[in-house]
């Protein structure tokens, strides 16, 4: 009899403590997911926000914005530039000038001379001018 | 856009040398050297070899040199040696190219207009001249000549009042500036230069050491290293083969002659352009004589034009450029970058 009392006694205290142990996990289980829950809405739309925000800073500044929208765009033009350069470059090379060429006119101010100098290149020209002549006129 | 590049260039018997406005200035032996079959071809891995490379495999080298007293070679009668004349223009159009290609490795711009201006000697003939722009409008966009000491003059900013004595290894040139362009009574050239040092010197080293062997190569490499004029100094000594064995030759006195030889027509033509000066500026001139080209670098040899000048002018004053190698073609550059567009415009439409 005294045996199964203990043995009674032991089995309510096992069962008891098992069934708080159980309690106790659910609460913590259930205010976990409530803390997440709202964790979640607070500050995924606010973090959201930030780096949508960041994004827009990031892809202003590096021109990705740009890039995209109007990369087609740039690669025609810089086709066309590339394609105009080279044949200003066949110009210059056979000597046909643009008036409206700055970079020559830059080239034309360093090049410029006193009057005595000029009169000395003057004459080197000239002196080249007879010996080319000539050469046309063996030719 | 083409980018255009002047270039200054001195085509000299013994010494090419360009100088460019992009910073790069350099200069090559005048020879050129064809490999003179397969094999050699092969070893020097080249069709074509220039300057000091020449020199050290010429016995694989079909060896061309080709300026002679400052001018393409046989230029003056091409009708009479029309193989070695059509060569010599080859070799030299091929020096330049070289030369021009050694100043533009390094521009990473693909449309390079090349504009130089070269050197020609002071009394150049037409033919001469002509030569020369032949050779160059091959391989440079825009060239003009002009007189040698003129560039030197040029390139110093001495137009006016100065006796220009350039020396190089075929002609010596005097030119007398006074403000205007030489006419040919402003310039002398003599033929007494470099290469006739060279040619004394052998001579005279043959003479003294009848049983050594050498060559010109030998000897101008030891002359350009040793020339001097004064009497004072050390003994000079040249290992020369003697039946196979470098022995060492005493050449002192050699030397010295062989540098002398070219001093009389120098400053028999410092006297002839000084005295047939205007009187009233022959002082100027007198004070104002610049010496340059490499024969300037013989020791003792502007003491000894003073000394001359001293004796039948009553004063000189020599002064020695500071780069005397690229002194001429500083001054063809100079002279190229001041040239007006226009200026090329009008020889194009020529």
């Amino acid at each position: 009899m005294e045996q199964n009392v203990f043995k009674k006694s032991g089995k309510y205290s096992l069962a008891t403590f098992e069934y708080m142990g159980l309690v106790s996990f659910s609460f913590f289980k259930r205010s976990g997911i409530a803390v997440a829950k709202g964790s979640k809405m607070t500050f995924v739309p606010a973090y959201q926000a930030v780096l949508k925000s960041c994004r827009y800073f990031k892809d202003k500044v590096t021109g990705r914005e740009l890039k995209k929208s109007y990369y087609e765009k740039f690669k025609f033009l810089e086709e066309k530039i590339s394609f105009l350069e080279n044949k200003v470059a066949f110009f210059e090379k056979h000597g046909i000038k643009l008036k409206s060429d700055l970079s020559t006119d830059k080239q034309k101010q360093k090049k410029e001379v006193s009057a005595d100098k000029k009169q000395f290149l003057q004459a080197i020209l000239n002196d080249n001018k007879f010996v080319m002549g000539l050469q046309a006129a063996t030719a | 856009m083409a980018k255009i590049i002047n270039i200054g260039i001195d085509l000299g018997t013994s010494r090419s040398v360009i100088s460019c406005d992009n910073g790069i200035r350099t200069h090559v032996a005048s020879y050129v050297g064809y490999p003179k079959d397969a094999v050699s071809k092969k070893m020097l891995g080249k069709e074509v070899v220039f300057g000091e490379e020449c020199l050290k495999n010429r016995l694989a080298l079909n060896l061309f040199r080709p300026f002679n007293k400052g001018v393409l070679l046989h230029s003056d009668s091409s009708h009479d040696n029309q193989e070695e004349y059509a060569q010599a223009k080859h070799a030299a159009m091929s020096l330049l190219r070289h030369l021009t290609e050694l100043a533009t490795e390094e521009e990473e711009a693909d449309d390079l207009i090349l504009r130089g201006v070269i050197g020609a000697p002071a009394l150049a003939t037409i033919n001469n001249k002509k030569d020369l722009l032949d050779i160059a409008n091959d391989v440079l966009d825009d060239v003009m000549i002009a007189s040698e000491p003129f560039t030197v003059a040029y390139g110093l900013n001495f137009l006016s009042n100065a006796l220009i004595i350039d020396i190089g290894a075929g002609t010596t040139d005097l030119c007398r500036m006074h403000g205007t362009i030489p006419t040919e009574e402003d310039q002398i050239t003599t033929f007494k230069a470099g290469d006739h040092i060279d040619k004394i010197f052998l001579e005279q080293i043959e003479q003294k050491y009848s049983s050594a062997n050498f060559n010109v190569t030998m000897i101008k490499r030891f002359k350009e290293e040793n020339s001097f004029i004064s009497k004072q100094g050390e003994k000079i000594t040249i290992d020369l083969p003697v039946n196979g064995k470098p022995t060492p030759c005493d050449v002192t006195d050699e030397l010295r002659i062989a540098c002398q030889s070219i001093v009389p027509e120098i400053v028999e033509g410092v006297k002839d352009l000084i005295a047939s000066f205007d009187p009233e500026f022959q002082q100027y001139l007198k004070e104002n004589v610049i010496l340059a080209g490499g024969g300037s670098q013989i020791v003792g040899l502007k003491n000894e034009i003073e000394q001359y000048m001293k004796e039948a002018l009553g004063y000189g004053k020599v002064t020695k450029v500071e780069e005397p190698l690229y002194a001429g073609a500083n001054g063809a550059l100079m002279l190229c970058k001041d040239m007006p567009d226009e200026y090329w415009d009008e020889l194009k439409s020529k």
